[in-house]
Formats: structure tokens, C-alpha cells, sequence
């Protein structure tokens, strides 16, 4: 009897925790009216294809306002919003990158972040902002993507030590660190956790490489290669979905991920439905239908509690890195003058 | 009476002389005002991109310079980009002649489809071909290059995967001339179909044999077409990205294009003011490819089409008819044939695996895209671009071909260059530099359809300014100066006697820019978007965050699509008198 007191009690706690949670994340009528009024919103991104889908249906089903996206990697997404508001013609509300750069370098081209606009704004740990422009909403943990049919599962590595094992000679395909700033970062943080001579070992593993983890989870689906790395989980899922013998494995020791970080336009067309949108993404009732979805891990719930994929608190990449410095690694891990 | 007759004959000539007077004014004007806005579209973005390029903060900036031109990776890429250019240059030139000989001027041809099938590989972009490739010749997933491998370890040949690759040196140089072949082949055939036969004939009369008839008169007949292609080879190869992206960079053998497309996607902030640097470089070294080609080829003289009435015959090929015949056949089944089955199994694939499983195959990924919204405007709005920009780049194209041959010297040379500048500015900066110019007031024209069409006709003049400076030169002064003596205008010359003349040329043009428009990535990356999506939007999208089966499934639309258009054209593209062609004491 006492037990089913407790748990009552512990049930009653948390749900008064989590009502007053969402009390606090809750926009003010006036902001959902403003942006009704506006009725649309413009959310630049560069995640999946299918979660911003996700996330803009949502958003438009519970508040009515007609959502558009443009959606496409980093980089072009960057130079588009860039030039975009260079020329003073800015489309966007909502800015989403994979990284936080645009937001420390341009910082004139986005608002202040304020829990005014968005009370989910003030609920979010300190540690995720970029300055007082961006908010990083999701991380991205790196994994290995491997195939199911070549890999047994006890021979998954779990940590980046163990894809370091020859064991992977001639079976390891490597996304190409010059393609983009987070695996540059990822080679810094691997370099300062595990010392040069990783670098060095992996060099050795005769490594196939593969411009993007788009293209290396093809091509590990395929049976092409055993496994691929470093890597995102979001590579692998069209091809789980279709039953491709491919899987993700997080990669531990340390946990290295990239900082998905959103902000509001200065120049926003549709502010409100901007703060808005922003709101909902960060709240409980965002992450939970982003969670439900798709295997995302966020500041907003590394414990997992909200249905997201619980990690350790990773450490933050560096994506400052100078060109020296990233020669210097390119040569470590054996990739320059060729 | 007969004063009076005199009179009125003579108003009546006044007011024809009028008209004609107008019509020529109306010509004139239209004809510039068309000179003009070419002009305005490709060098006003430019003109931008260098401002801000070069001039960051309103001031020049040598450091940058210093710092382009050093860095240790560009060495490498330089280096490996002018192997890969001058190699494939080297063995697609020789091909794609040959094959257009074959085809145009002898009876290894059958039928006018047969005309079709060197350029079955160009209908295709380049990426799709790539993934095709893959799709083949991966040594360890490759629907070809699995069971071979296999086969040869089987008999104990000590052969491992990796000796094997596609991705390798060998791998990429046969990839670039598969592609470079057909770009070579449009416009020699055009050459050949345009050629007054009457000396191939009377070198066969004089006992000359087949082969050397080939080399000795109707390879030096279409010097300026050879050279066009060399041009177009070289140029063609130092830009292309998607083979090397995926194959190159596998094999570790780093280009230029790759190298740029690094600075502008995967920096932050993209190294815009780096990539225009290099793209000025680049301009120099392709001004001065293209005045050497054009020194050489008027120094050394070539055939004209002539005044006198043609009606080719065919050069029978006797006992080398058939071997002729299977070595094009053999080429296609290599370049097209397989690749393409390679892309429709994929397409029908849930994924891509290297057995084929039958009962899985379905056309699910084509009924995605007739599903989406999206998907479909995309593929018409491809397509009407795609002819759009083709059809106005090859006229804009022409036209300046013409003029700039009737001023001759340093003129023609200036027009020549200015045509290929926009060669050397990689697409995304070019787009970057168009929406800065038209995106946004006084002009907003920030995602509609006019500005992607813009750039479209911006960045593919020079591939049609190379094939119609070919056909020009290929159109004799006789001709001209015949109908300049019966009185005929400059414009009624151009429509009724060059226009015809260089239409083959044109054609071939044409059909090569209808399939680039269909498959462009990198304008699209900064031009189109939710409300003005084309295909390249989609392909970057699946890139990223599809399976390679659905790449392979708008692959294969956008080379259903391009082949009906491109067949159509270039059947009907063929000049009247090449129809009639008969066979020289053949069949």
C-alpha cells in the first residue's frame, strides 16, 4: 500500500513538474494572435528533409498559420541566406543550421534571443546558447554507420578506439574531413582526447574515403564497405526504412556531436509567427514530436525522458579551427599532397 | 500616261524601299537589343562577383591573392586537373571523330536513329552517369565488377578489391572520356553531315583507301569543328564535378572543381573572394586555349560548305562495315546500354544492393515523384527552362558567331572570349552573383522562374558559343557574297542562307544544353527553392537525404525526358539536303 503511495505521489510530483513546465514554455495569447494575423511563416534548414516536414506540419496544424520551408545542406543554405540579406531582401523567419558559426559571424542578421517572445527560450540550459543569437536545439552525435550483414554484433565498435582496430583494414570507408567543418571539428576533438598517434593508426586502416555520410551510408547499405565514419544516424534512415542491412552506432570516449542552432531573422517578414515557431520547437511539446519521429538527442533532453535518445553530456566541437591546424591533422590522418 | 505609269511605279518602289528600310531598322534593333541584354546578364553579375570578390570593403586586397595562390592543396589539384583535361582530351577527340565519320559520311550508319546513339551519354547528367557507374563498377558492390572479380579470384588470380576500383586513376580518366565522347561527337557530326563530299569522292577515285580518306581529307576538312571539340573537351573537363566528387575524391586524386566547390560549401564563411580569384585564372588559361585553338585552325585552312548543290554519298566500307558497325555498338552498350540498365534496376530497387531480387523490384520511387507536388512541378519546370534557356542561348549564340565573323580580327577575338567568360566562374558563385544582381529591388526577381533563366542562358553560352563558332566557320563566304550580290539584306542573309547552313550545328547545341539545363545543381542550390523548384533542387535534396534509388529513379526521368526532346531535335535539325544521302555503290 505504501509502495502505491509513493509512486502516486512521485506520478503526481513529476506531472505537476512537468504542467508547470509547460505553464512556463506556454506563448502569451497576444503572440499567437500576432502571428495568426501574419498567418506565415518562412523556416530556413538544413536538417533531414523529413523532419522539417515534420516540424512545420505540426506547427501549422496546432496554430493555423501557413508554414513554407527551404530546405538544403549547409552550405548553400548558409551563402543563400547570406547574399538574401546582404541585398536586404531576407526570406526567412526562422534560420536552422548544422553548425553555430552563422550565427557568431553575422550575429546583425538575427535577433536577440529572449524568453519575452519565447518563454521556452528562458527554460533552456545556458550552456547550448551561441552568444545571445543562437540556441543550439539539437545535437547531432557522430556515429559509425555499419552493415548489418558484414558487421557481427559483437564486433560493433563502440568507441573511436576501436575503429582504430586493423581488424577494419581495407572494410573502413571515411567520410572526407574537407567536406565539412564538423568533421574537421571532429578530428581536433578525437586529436585532443586520444592524441596524435589515433590519427596516425587510423591513417594506417587504408581508408576508403566518401565525399559525404549521404553517399557513404549508400554505399555501406550496399555492402560496399563494412563501416563508415565519423557519421550521422539521419544517413542510415531512408535505408532502415526500406530495410537496408545497415544500422548506427553512437560512438563513445568521447561523444562528439555537431550543434544544430536556430534563430530568428532580424529582417523577419512574419516575426511573430517566427518567435512562435521558435517557442513550440523548444518546447516539451516540440521536442516530443520531434522525438517521437526521429532518433534526435537535444540539450532540451539528453536524459531522454521526453522520448529523445539519451546520450552523456558530449563535448561541445571546436569550429574555429585555423587552417594550420587543420593541415596539420589532414597530415596526421594522412590526407595532403596527393 | 506613261508618266503618270512611271509615277506610281516608282512611289511603289519608294514605299517597298521604306518597308525594307524598316524592317532592316526593326532587325537592327531587335538584334541588338537581344546583344545587349546577353551582355547585360552575363557581365553584370560578374562585374559584381569581382567587386566583392576582390574588393572587400572597397578596397584591394593582395593577402588574398597571396593566399589562394599558395595554398599547398592547389598545387596538387592543378596538377591532377591538367592530367585528367589533356588525357581525356587526348583520347575522346579521336573517338568522337571517328564515330561522327562513321556515322555521317559512311554506310556503317543505319537509319537516322543511329545518329542518336553516340549521345545517349549526354543525356544524362553527370551525376546520374556517376551513380550509374558506381552502380556497375564498385569492386566490391558492382552489379559488373562483383561477379568478375569473383570469376578471376575463382581462378586464382591473387586480385583484390582494391586493385580493382573504379575509383582509381584508370577508373575516373575512362569516366571523363565516356562522358567527353558524345560532347565531341555533336559537333563533328554536325560538321561532317554539312561537308561538300565531292573530294572525299574524288580521293576514293583516285584509289585512296578508306582510311586514308579519313585522315588525309575529311579530318582536315572539319579542322575548325576538331578544334571546337578540343576546346570544348578541355574546358568541359576542368569544370565537370559530380565524377570527380564521388569517384575522385574516393581514389584521393583531387581536381579543381572539386577543389573550388570545397572553398564555396564546406568553408565558413565560403571563400567566395578565393573561388573568383581562381575563376580569373582560369579565364586567362581559357581565353588563351581558345585563341591558340583559333590561330591553328585558320592558319592550316579547312572545307567550306561551298556554293554548288550536294548530295553526299555514303563511303561504302566494304569488309570494315561490320566491324565498324560493332565497335559503335560496342561503345554504346559500354557508355549507355549498361549504365542506364544499371540506373533503371537501381531506380526499381528499394535500395541499392548488388543482387538483383525480382520480387522486390517496383517503380515505388517513380510514383513518389508523381506523388509529390513538388517532384512534378519540378520536372516541368526543368523542362520548359531547359528549352527556354537552349533555345535562346543557341540564337543569342549564333548570332554573335555571325557578327563576329563578318568584323573579323581583334573584334571576333574579343567577341570570342567574352562569349567563354562565364565558363570560368563556377555555377554557385555566377547564381550567388545573379541574385545579388536581379534577386532583389530594383528587379525581385528572388525566387521566380526568370531568374534561374537568366542564369541558365548566363552560364551556358559558352558551351553553345563553341558549337555554333564552328558551324560558322564551317559556312563558306561564296554563299554569303552570292546573296549579297542579288541584293539580299544582311538579316535576309543571316535567316534564308546561314541560319540553315548552321542550323545542324545549332541543333547539336542545343540538345546538349537541354540536357545540362535538366540536371544543373549548383544554380539551383542558390536560385530555386520551395516556390520555383527544378530538378537540381530535387537531386540535391535526395543527395543528402535519400537513397541512391531515388537518385537513380530522377536519373532516369531526366533521360526519358531529354531523350524525347533531344531525338526530336536532332532529327529534325538535319539539313534537307543530308536526307538524301545515298550510298556509293552500296546496297
Amino acid at each position: 500500500m505504501k509502495t502505491i503511495v509513493k509512486l502516486a505521489l512521485m506520478a503526481s510530483i513529476n506531472f505537476i513538474v512537468m504542467t508547470s513546465v509547460q505553464a512556463q514554455q506556454a506563448p502569451s495569447e497576444d503572440l499567437i494572435k500576432a502571428a495568426q494575423k501574419e498567418g506565415a511563416l518562412m523556416f530556413y534548414s538544413a536538417i533531414t528533409e523529413d523532419q522539417v516536414k515534420l516540424l512545420v506540419e505540426a506547427f501549422q496544424r496546432k496554430y493555423g498559420i501557413k508554414s513554407e520551408y527551404l530546405r538544403l545542406v549547409s552550405g548553400a543554405l548558409v551563402q543563400r541566406f547570406i547574399t538574401e540579406n546582404d541585398g536586404k531582401a531576407n526570406e526567412a523567419d526562422v534560420f536552422m543550421d548544422s553548425s553555430p558559426l552563422a550565427f557568431q559571424m553575422h550575429t546583425n542578421y538575427f535577433q536577440p534571443l529572449t524568453g519575452d517572445k519565447a518563454p521556452a527560450v528562458a527554460t533552456w540550459p545556458k550552456k547550448w546558447f551561441v552568444g545571445d543569437r543562437g540556441v543550439t536545439i539539437q545535437t547531432s552525435p557522430m556515429v559509425v554507420n555499419y552493415n548489418t550483414d558484414i558487421v557481427k554484433s559483437v564486433d560493433v565498435p563502440k568507441t573511436w578506439k576501436d575503429l582504430a582496430d586493423p581488424k577494419w583494414k581495407g572494410k573502413a570507408l571515411f567520410t572526407d574531413p574537407r567536406t565539412s567543418e564538423t568533421y574537421t571539428g571532429w578530428m581536433d576533438t578525437v586529436e585532443k582526447s586520444l592524441g596524435p598517434d589515433y590519427l596516425k593508426q587510423l591513417a594506417n586502416l587504408n581508408l576508403t574515403l566518401t565525399p559525404s555520410g549521404a553517399s557513404g551510408a549508400q554505399m555501406i547499405a550496399a555492402g560496399s564497405q563494412a563501416v563508415n565514419f565519423p557519421s550521422y544516424a539521419s544517413f542510415a534512415i531512408p535505408l532502415k526504412d526500406k530495410k537496408a542491412p545497415i544500422e548506427s552506432k553512437i560512438i563513445t570516449s568521447p561523444v562528439v556531436v555537431s550543434q544544430t542552432t536556430i534563430g530568428v531573422a532580424s529582417n523577419s517578414k512574419h516575426p511573430n509567427a517566427a518567435w512562435l515557431f521558435l517557442n513550440y520547437l523548444m518546447s516539451e511539446e516540440g521536442i516530443k514530436t520531434a522525438c517521437a519521429a526521429f532518433p534526435v538527442t537535444t540539450p532540451g533532453d539528453f536524459a531522454g525522458k521526453l522520448g529523445c535518445v539519451a546520450i552523456d553530456e558530449p563535448q561541445l566541437l571546436d569550429y574555429n579551427i585555423t587552417e594550420a591546424r587543420k593541415q596539420a591533422l589532414l597530415q596526421l590522418i594522412g590526407l595532403t599532397n596527393r | 500616261m506613261a508618266a503618270g505609269l512611271e509615277l506610281s511605279q516608282s512611289s511603289s518602289s519608294d514605299v517597298s524601299d521604306v518597308r525594307a528600310s524598316r524592317l532592316r531598322l526593326l532587325i537592327l534593333i531587335v538584334t541588338s537589343a537581344i546583344l545587349l541584354a546577353a551582355f547585360l546578364i552575363i557581365f553584370y553579375p560578374i562585374g559584381i562577383i569581382i567587386l566583392r570578390a576582390i574588393f572587400p570593403g572597397g578596397e584591394f586586397d593582395w593577402s588574398q591573392w597571396v593566399s589562394t595562390l599558395t595554398a599547398p592543396a592547389l598545387g596538387v589539384a592543378l596538377r591532377n586537373t591538367t592530367i585528367i583535361a589533356i588525357v581525356t582530351t587526348i583520347i575522346s577527340v579521336p573517338i568522337g571523330v571517328l564515330f561522327a565519320w562513321l556515322i555521317e559520311r559512311t554506310d556503317a550508319r543505319w537509319g537516322a536513329l543511329s545518329r542518336l546513339l553516340p549521345i545517349i551519354p549526354l543525356l544524362l547528367p553527370p551525376v546520374a552517369m556517376a551513380i550509374g557507374w558506381l552502380f556497375l563498377a564498385d569492386p566490391r558492390a558492382g552489379f559488373l565488377a562483383r561477379p568478375l572479380l569473383d570469376f578471376l579470384q575463382s581462378l586464382g588470380l591473387e586480385i583484390t578489391p582494391s586493385t580493382f576500383a573504379i575509383q582509381s586513376w584508370q577508373g575516373l580518366i575512362f569516366l571523363y572520356v565516356l562522358w567527353a565522347v558524345p560532347h565531341v561527337y555533336v559537333i563533328a557530326a554536325a560538321a561532317f553531315s554539312g561537308l561538300d563530299p565531292s573530294l572525299e569522292e574524288a580521293a576514293r577515285m583516285c584509289g585512296k583507301g578508306r582510311f586514308k580518306c579519313f585522315t588525309s581529307i575529311s579530318l582536315p576538312a572539319i579542322r575548325h569543328a576538331v578544334g571546337a571539340s578540343v576546346l570544348l573537351c578541355m574546358i568541359s573537363s576542368i569544370g565537370l564535378y559530380s565524377l570527380p566528387a564521388l569517384m575522385g575524391s574516393a581514389a584521393r586524386i583531387d581536381v579543381l572543381s572539386v577543389y573550388i566547390y570545397r572553398l564555396l560549401n564546406f568553408s565558413y564563411p565560403p571563400k567566395t573572394g578565393q573561388a573568383v580569384i581562381l575563376g580569373l585564372v582560369l579565364m586567362l588559361v581559357i581565353g588563351l586555349i581558345w585563341i591558340a585553338q583559333r590561330r591553328i585552325a585558320s592558319r592550316t585552312g579547312h572545307a567550306q560548305i561551298g556554293g554548288m548543290g550536294v548530295r553526299p554519298n555514303l563511303l561504302t566500307l566494304g569488309p570494315w562495315r561490320w566491324p565498324a558497325r560493332s565497335l559503335i555498338l560496342l561503345y554504346v552498350l559500354l557508355t549507355s546500354v549498361l549504365p542506364l540498365l544499371a540506373l533503371m534496376i537501381v531506380a526499381m530497387q528499394p535500395y541499392w544492393r548488388p543482387t538483383i531480387v525480382w520480387n522486390t523490384l517496383s517503380f515505388n520511387n517513380f510514383l513518389e515523384f508523381a506523388a509529390s507536388r513538388t517532384a512534378r512541378a519540378a520536372i516541368t519546370n526543368s523542362a520548359l527552362l531547359a528549352i527556354g534557356t537552349s533555345t535562346l542561348v543557341v540564337l543569342i549564340a549564333g548570332l554573335v558567331a555571325v557578327i563576329a565573323k563578318q568584323l573579323g580580327g581583334a573584334k571576333e577575338k574579343a567577341l570570342g572570349v567574352m562569349t567563354k567568360v562565364p565558363t570560368a566562374i563556377p555555377h554557385i558563385v555566377f547564381a550567388v552573383g545573379v541574385l545579388v544582381a536581379f534577386g532583389f529591388a530594383p528587379f525581385s526577381l528572388n525566387g521566380g522562374w526568370l531568374i534561374l533563366f537568366l542564369c541558365y542562358t548566363a552560364v551556358f553560352i559558352p558551351s553553345a558559343s563553341i558549337s555554333a563558332e564552328a558551324s560558322v566557320q564551317q559556312v563558306g563566304q561564296q554563299l554569303v557574297e552570292a546573296s549579297r550580290i542579288f541584293g539580299a539584306s544582311p538579316a535576309k542573309t543571316f535567316f534564308k542562307i546561314q541560319l540553315p547552313l548552321i542550323l545542324p550545328g545549332l541543333a547539336a547545341g542545343w540538345a546538349s544544353i537541354f540536357a545540362l539545363v535538366l540536371g544543373e545543381l549548383n544554380a539551383a542550390a542558390i536560385l530555386s527553392g520551395p516556390r520555383n523548384p527544378v530538378i537540381g533542387y530535387l537531386i540535391l535534396t535526395l543527395f543528402d537525404n535519400g537513397t541512391y534509388s531515388q537518385l537513380a529513379a530522377i536519373g532516369t526521368i531526366i533521360g526519358l525526358v531529354s531523350a524525347m526532346t533531344v531525338s526530336i531535335v536532332l532529327i529534325f535539325g538535319k539539313p534537307k539536303y543530308g536526307n538524301n544521302a545515298t550510298k556509293n555503290g552500296g546496297e
